[in-house]
């Protein structure tokens, strides 16, 4: 599974993990229904400890992204790709706030992170 | 029974009149944990392994591993606990199946289908002899025997400073797959952090006979933090703030690394320097490791 | 424990069969060098020693090899993590070196034929050879394991392991010397090699456990264990000391109290006269045989002479002995120095004067128990000394002066008779030196000169026959006890003595007040004790009648005596006591008869040329009348034996010693 963790970042590792398949589901790459790799499987390949998988994993189904199947394995839910778009949003939400606050922090005011923004917009059509 | 896996009270130990390795130190190991244990060369690590081991006779102080002492009960001890140290000297003239016969009449529980999947994982048959492998190869052996004997608790001393980045990677894959399983302990000791950042909930640190630290990794990662400022002027000659392990500054930029962080300190340092900007930023273990003991 | 024995024998295969190869190899070489040379006579015996000696200790660094290379191969802490009692991994490591020390050292017997260090035989001999080669393997066997836990080397330690020994061995001493009194011969280096295996095996496992897991330093380890098996054994020394002491005193109450007299002997010499200066003319002539004695000690003969037991030989100027081999220029040396030393000629001036053996004298100085063996000893040098002069003086031709020396031989051996008499108790009866004297006769040239001094020694013979003794001391009971406690206190003294062959007198010394000396007090105890309730027998047993004599046969005095002491019936023992000296009379009349017979068969040879066919024809011109047999009633037999004769007072009855000369000359 394609999952990338940094551990400087200061982000939990569950949490990258819990990000990361969402992320996969919102861009297509895991669809309802697929079946994601056993706790036991991912820990191996990302050298983790299996409890923190097997968190992400709780997670995860305490946020109805994944269905867990008794004795057959965990699967993407489909009550997660409804909610796609809602959360989609939340998470470019959640970059542009990211993207002003950088902008602060170089001083800029609001003035001329709007006027950066138009020009970027305009550049592509948005 | 309680819950930990190793429990000691203020053990000590002291080499001849004057060096004390061990300087009375309560070590607590969570069941089901894993345990990273670090600190420097020389700073008491093994010695307090051997003594857990009941490879080495205390001075004094208490361990209990798995419910049984370690000075009294060494034979318990050992029986349930898989070990690997580093730069183990095993008996070069076997073979591989041969050691794990001699190693396998030792314990009441064993494993042989992990022995074989080990095995397969590594690349290794069971008529080679030990003089002719490989120091990685040697060193996979060793787990090999700690890991199918079915322990509770799995203590390692260092076992991958001196291997390759490739069997290094399925070391760790080994350790990771029983642990999936049952209930285990791994107890850790290692200088490569980064390799066992990932899969430690726990951390200990030793430094010069003393238990610095001994708690779950993100307790650590909350109680010891780095924080950046940028200052518009000059950057303060002095920056004093509690539990500070670490400054670095360059150009307008001062970086504090505290302990026993709250949110009152960021405030008070806000307050009293007057920093542009400040910003929190979470340590890895390894550099809250040199931050403490460099 | 099935895994750990696997282990140390898989991982010593080469060893144990090169160890076999080699065993073979010797057997093979044994086996072709033998037949290659079998004229060489100690070639088999080196060959019997390499292979029950040798060999076994040899193996014995095999079985060390088993502890040392886990130290040296470190493996050691990687055996030390397994769940498994240290103790077991100890005694599975010593005891499966043991097991293949023992399989190799029967390997190494059974392809070894001991006959060649003269000890075939019984299954007996057999068996203690096996077990004496055994222990001295196992012994080192012990001693390199627990060096090799100090230093954790294999070489060093079969280098050093030596040096082991002596400490413990004096640590152990008390031990040893309890265990030396108590057992029998054969079972006291088995025992001892056991104790000393014991221990060894004790503290290896005490230097394991300490140096190892308490990581406690090896030499302290040593020194602690040191330290507490000399408190153990010298404590025990200590008490063995103390116990024999007050059972020797409590010993020593009971026989007073049953009327034992300690002061008796002082009792006794008042009752002897002394003659003028008698004691101190003796003590000049042994004075004077010690100074003859150092002066042959420094000259070359002594260099030539080699190893210790022939020197032994030659000091006593035993030149006689079968055990000696002498070539003819060493003999002619010693005898030159016999013939004609001026100190020696001192000595024997001295002698002939006689003063310094009136009888009394010497029995004066005798009646004190310790003097009894000294003055015997020193009388019984200054005979053979003499013996020796008349040997020489007679090789040299010097007739007359070999004469004259035996008749200064003849005159001290009636006081050496006399001097027996405290072997009155001993079974194995009393030897002739009348015999040793008959050699020196015979061994004179025959020369017609030496007629006449034949027949003066044969006048003077007779005046040896009625010299009187003091046997009426000896015909009471009591005396005999006490003669019987002093007896064996003297022979147990003397046992302890002959050990110390090789020893200096002062550590000597030494070694039996300090070290033995518990146990001479035990024995001197049991004595007093029996000799105590033989007391107590005799004063009860007033109305028992003795028996008759002859009940037991022609000899009656050995048959009864045992029988009587067995009993510990002492009344009888005054019948019994004269029928001994009766006897003992009658030996001695019996020597000095053959001595004169020989002298006159001697004179008949030089006359006629050769021995007599029958030796009734003496009579009349050389001896008056031929002697009674005094044992048999009969004649003398004699008959012509080869060259020589044979002459004896009885020559059937030769189980316990019928006085008889056998000569081949």
């Amino acid at each position: 599974m394609n999952i990338k963790l940094n551990t400087e970042s200061g982000v939990p590792i569950y949490l990258q993990i819990i990000e990361q398949i969402k992320n996969m589901v919102l861009c297509g790459a895991m669809k309802a229904g697929d079946q994601l790799p056993s706790v036991r499987d991912l820990a191996v390949e990302l050298r983790i400890n299996p409890n923190t998988v097997a968190r992400a994993y709780r997670e995860l189904q305490h946020e109805e992204v994944i269905d867990s199947r008794w004795g057959e394995g965990n699967f993407i839910s489909d009550k997660f790709s409804g909610s796609a778009t809602l959360e989609k949003k939340k998470i470019i939400r959640e970059s542009l706030k990211n993207l002003i606050g950088q902008a602060e922090n170089y001083g800029l005011t609001k003035t001329e992170i709007k006027k950066i923004l138009s020009e970027f917009f305009t550049e592509h059509d948005l | 029974m309680n819950d930990f896996a190793i429990s000691t009270t203020a053990l000590k130990k002291k080499y001849g009149w004057k060096k004390e390795a061990v300087k009375g130190i309560d070590l607590q190991v969570p069941k089901g944990s894993v345990y990273v244990f670090l600190g420097r060369n020389g700073a008491g690590k093994t010695t307090t392994i051997k003594m857990l081991m009941g490879l080495l006779a205390r001075d004094s102080g208490k361990t209990e591993v798995l419910g049984f002492d370690s000075e009294k009960d060494p034979v318990s001890v050992r029986s349930r606990v898989g070990f690997v140290a580093e730069n183990q000297k095993m008996y070069d003239w076997m073979t591989i199946g041969e050691l794990i016969w001699f190693n396998k009449s030792f314990y009441q529980t064993w494993d042989d289908k992990l022995v074989d999947s080990l095995l397969s994982r590594f690349k290794l048959t069971k008529d080679l002899k030990l003089k002719n492998l490989s120091r990685g190869m040697y060193a996979q052996v060793a787990l090999i025997l700690a890991l199918c004997q079915d322990p509770e608790l799995v203590i390692l001393d260092d076992p991958i400073s001196g291997l390759d980045p490739v069997v290094r990677r399925e070391f760790m894959e080994s350790i990771i797959e029983i642990l999936h399983e049952k209930e285990r302990t791994i107890f850790f000791s290692t200088h490569i952090v980064n390799e066992v950042e990932k899969l430690a909930d726990h951390v200990g640190i030793m430094h010069e006979g003393n238990l610095l630290v001994s708690m779950p990794v993100e307790e650590l990662k909350n109680n010891v933090k780095k924080i950046r400022m940028i200052f518009d002027d000059k950057i303060p000659d002095d920056i004093a703030v509690a539990g500070l392990l670490k400054k670095e500054s360059s150009g307008h930029e001062v970086s504090v690394i505290v302990k026993d962080f709250k949110k009152e300190i960021l405030k008070d340092i806000a307050d009293r320097y007057k920093p542009k900007t400040s910003e929190i930023q979470t340590l890895t273990i390894e550099d809250i490791f040199v931050a403490m003991v460099g | 424990m099935k895994a750990l024995i696997w282990k140390e024998l898989r991982e010593y295969r080469m060893f144990l069969v090169a160890a076999v190869l080699l065993l073979i190899l010797v057997k093979a070489a044994s086996i072709i060098l033998l037949n290659a040379y079998p004229l060489h006579k100690d070639l088999g015996m080196y060959f019997a020693v390499t292979g029950w000696t040798v060999l076994p200790i040899f193996f014995s660094f095999i079985g060390s090899i088993i502890f040392t290379s886990e130290f040296s191969q470190n493996t050691k802490s990687f055996l030390l993590t397994k769940p498994c009692e240290t103790a077991k991994i100890f005694f599975v490591k010593y005891f499966t070196g043991f097991g293949l020390l023992i399989a190799l050292d029967i390997l190494s017997f059974v392809l070894t034929d001991p006959s060649e260090m003269g000890k075939k035989g019984t299954f007996r001999d057999y068996a203690i050879l096996v077990t004496y080669a055994g222990s001295l393997s196992v012994l080192s066997y012990s001693y390199i394991i627990f060096v090799s836990l100090i230093t954790r080397q294999t070489l060093a330690s079969i280098f050093l392991a030596p040096l082991i020994v002596v400490p413990e061995l004096v640590c152990l001493c008390p031990f040893m010397v309890c265990i030396y009194y108590y057992c029998r011969w054969e079972l006291v280096m088995p025992l001892i090699s056991l104790l000393l295996i014991s221990t060894n095996l004790a503290l290896s496992y005490l230097a394991w456990q300490r140096a190892l897991v308490k990581d406690i330093k090896p030499w302290k380890v040593l020194a602690r264990a040191g330290a507490i098996i000399l408190v153990i054994a010298w404590s025990f020394h200590l008490i063995i000391s103390i116990q024999s002491q007050l059972q020797l005193s409590s010993a020593k109450a009971k026989a007073e109290k049953a009327g034992f007299d300690f002061n008796i002997l002082d009792k006794l010499c008042e009752r002897i006269p002394d003659e003028e200066n008698a004691a101190a003319n003796f003590r000049e002539a042994e004075r004077k045989l010690d100074v003859i004695k150092a002066k042959y000690d420094s000259s070359d003969m002594a260099r030539e002479a080699g190893n210790s037991s022939v020197w032994k030989e030659l000091r006593n100027f035993n030149i006689q002995t079968d055990t000696i081999k002498l070539t003819k220029e060493q003999r002619a040396k010693i005898v030159k120095f016999l013939a004609e030393d001026k100190e020696i000629m001192n000595l024997c001036n001295f002698i002939k004067k006689g003063t310094a053996l009136k009888k009394y004298s010497v029995w004066n100085d005798a009646v004190k128990f310790n003097a009894f063996y000294e003055s015997h000893k020193n009388l019984k040098n200054l005979l053979m000394f003499t013996e020796c002069r008349i040997s020489a003086l007679s090789e040299e031709g010097r007739v007359e002066e070999a004469l004259e020396a035996m008749n200064v031989g003849l005159k001290m051996i009636p006081d050496l008779v006399r001097l027996r008499v405290y072997y009155i108790t001993s079974s194995y009866g009393y030897s002739s030196d009348y015999s040793n004297m008959v050699r020196c006769l015979l061994n004179v040239p025959e020369d017609p000169k030496m007629i006449p001094y034949l027949k003066d020694l044969m006048l003077k013979a007779d005046d040896f026959k009625n010299l009187d003794y003091i046997e009426n001391w000896f015909t009471g009971s009591v005396p005999m006890i006490y003669i019987q406690y002093y007896q064996e206190m003297m022979d147990a003294r003397l046992l302890q003595e002959r050990a110390y062959v090789g020893f200096d007198p002062k550590s000597a010394r030494l070694y039996t007040n300090f070290i033995v000396s518990p146990y001479l007090k035990k024995d001197a105890t049991s004595y007093l004790l029996k000799s105590t309730s033989l007391m107590k027998d005799f004063k009860n047993s007033a109305e028992i009648k003795p028996p008759d004599p002859t009940a037991f046969g022609e000899y009656p005095v050995f048959g009864l005596k045992e029988k009587i002491l067995m009993n510990n019936v002492f009344i009888y023992a005054t019948d019994v006591f004269r029928y001994e000296l009766a006897y003992r009379n009658d030996l001695k009349n019996t020597d000095i008869d053959l001595f004169k017979l020989s002298a006159a068969l001697k004179i008949f040879k030089i006359q006629n040329g050769e021995y007599p066919d029958k030796i009734e024809q003496l009579v009349p011109d050389i001896i008056p009348e031929i002697p009674g047999n005094l044992f048999s009633k009969k004649r003398m037999v004699y008959c012509r034996v080869g060259d020589g004769f044979g002459i004896s007072s009885d020559m059937q009855k030769s189980w316990y010693r019928s006085e008889g000369i056998y000569l081949d000359r």
